[in-house]
């Protein structure tokens, strides 16, 4: 009698090995939670600060709103102002790396795969990590997080401005090649059509992610509500942090749900 | 007009899509292709505007050698053929009217076409072509509202508005019920007699070909194993084409 082979799949074998697994988790957990001071004790030892700390926040000061709207404006033109610049050195960057659009040559696929490693490493660079690096050399501010934000965002979007370019039907691509167009025309006429709803899409969605990475950059010192809040916080104003607290609540909230909606009417999914 | 001499395409997994073919369509004729799926139809029709290379052989397309042309010599080629596809390959989001102005690309440099700088000779001849395929004022509809039997005439008025010589046709009718594609093959007959138009089409439905064309061309595993008129096509012949 022959044996029946079984292909056992990566996760089978995986769980055959289910209690040495949970051994090193369990282990992996306790070391790094004693590198990392984890105690939930010393939450219950400091409850009464913590608890002053709650209360100290409320009732929120509604003296600083309009201080708190000019910077939740500055946040927004800053996250703003980011995008389009991040949408501009995007677009090009993705007609380069889409290899539909590329020659079908040696110097096509190097300048597809020399795009798409930069896309790559640029993605790797946190915004943060990008406005340290600009505060640096332009000082602290809102100028600062703004260079940020456009040089991370170009990673994202170059990424899916490509995948878009590539995923369009080439039906139409061959028709229009077909009458005789030149490249660019089949570009503009075939193309673009189909990508631009993803486009638009694709902005919003990331301009909706830098008003959240604003307000984060402000912390570091890059202008807007973020370093409002930091600044409160500093000074021990739990009242005024409240106020900036829920702003940025009521913001990001209000946001995530605009932009849902105009996304789904959009490309309607 | 089109001539063919020991025409071959093979592709780099070894399958080949056509081999030797040798054969020669003058100017104004109604030419039909049949054969089963993956006989070399559609391979044959996309080497005609020159989308796809032939390995060897020769190919002349209206004074143009395929296999020596350059970049742009092909551009300038491919502006007089049209070509219509089975799914129409229309741009969706755009209007009739665009999407037939499209036809005009291969008149003008690429950054003129790119910019849209359509001439007035273009737009009235786009009106009169829509009009000519049955789409009189429906110029500005979205190319997806269109049902599929418009959106075919769309590509028919598309492919007319080049001013063409030749219009390649891929089973222009497979996707369209039974009485649409004789609408559409009404049409490309019309601008064959009107027009002196030369018309290849590629067409899987055997009544179809033996009523619209003169001559036949039935190919079998990308070799021509009949070429002539469809009073020739005896039971032996089919039998060897299908079986």
């Amino acid at each position: 009698m022959t044996k029946t082979k079984i292909n056992y799949n990566f996760l089978d074998k995986f769980l055959s090995f289910k209690y040495f697994i949970a051994a090193v988790l369990v282990g992996a957990f306790v070391w790094s939670a004693q590198a990392t001071e984890f105690d939930l004790s010393v939450l219950w030892i400091n409850r009464g600060q913590l608890w002053s700390f709650i209360t100290g926040m409320f009732p929120p000061d509604t003296a600083i709103a309009k201080q708190v709207f000019d910077e939740v404006v500055i946040t927004i033109q800053l996250a703003f102002v980011g995008t389009v610049i991040a949408t501009i050195i995007s677009l090009p960057l993705g007609f380069l790396a889409a290899s539909n659009v590329m020659p079908k040559t040696k110097m096509g696929s190097f300048i597809v795969n020399t795009t798409r490693f930069l896309l790559n490493a640029d993605r790797a660079i946190d915004a943060v990590i990008l406005a340290l690096f600009f505060a640096g050399a332009v000082g602290l501010g809102p100028f600062a997080g703004t260079l940020a934000l456009a040089i991370h965002s170009v990673g994202m979007l170059g990424k899916l401005f490509f995948e878009a370019i590539e995923s369009i039907d080439k039906g139409p691509v061959e028709a229009v090649e077909s009458a005789g167009a030149g490249k660019l025309s089949v570009i503009r006429w075939a193309m673009i059509p189909q990508v631009i709803p993803y486009f638009i899409t694709y902005f919003l969605f990331r301009f909706e992610l830098n008003i959240r990475a604003a307000v984060v950059l402000g912390v570091v010192g890059a202008g807007g509500i973020g370093f409002l809040l930091q600044s409160y916080m500093k000074l021990f104003q739990y009242q005024k942090t409240c106020t900036v607290v829920l702003v940025i609540l009521v913001l990001v909230m209000g946001l995530d749900y605009l932009s849902t909606k105009l996304r789904q009417r959009l490309i309607g999914s | 007009m089109i001539k063919a001499q020991n025409l071959s395409k093979s592709y780099p997994d070894g399958t080949k899509g056509l081999s030797d073919l040798t054969l020669t369509i003058n100017q104004g004729e109604f030419v039909a292709i049949i054969g089963r799926s993956g006989a070399g139809k559609s391979t044959f029709l996309r080497q005609v505007n020159g989308t796809i290379l032939p390995t060897s052989g020769e190919l002349n397309v209206l004074g143009v050698d395929i296999l020596k042309a350059k970049t742009e010599e092909l551009r300038k080629l491919r502006s007089k053929i049209g070509f219509i596809f089975q799914q129409f390959n229309l741009v969706k989001s755009l209007s009739v009217m665009q999407n037939v102005l499209t036809g005009r690309l291969g008149y003008h440099s690429d950054l003129a076409g790119t910019l849209g700088l359509f001439s007035e000779e273009d737009k009235k001849l786009a009106l009169q072509y829509i009009k000519e395929v049955g789409l009189e004022g429906r110029h500005n509809s979205r190319a997806d509202q269109l049902s599929g039997g418009q959106q075919q005439r769309v590509a028919i008025a598309r492919a007319l508005v080049q001013d063409p010589q030749i219009i390649l046709a891929d089973e222009p009718m497979a996707s369209l019920d039974p009485k649409l594609s004789e609408v559409v093959l009404d049409l490309l007959k019309h601008f064959n007699q009107q027009k002196k138009i030369s018309i290849i089409v590629n067409i899987h439905v055997l009544e179809l070909a033996k009523k619209y064309a003169h001559r036949i061309l039935a190919l079998k595993a990308g070799r021509l194993v009949y070429d002539g008129p469809v009073s020739g096509l005896t039971d032996d012949v089919l039998k060897s084409v299908y079986d």
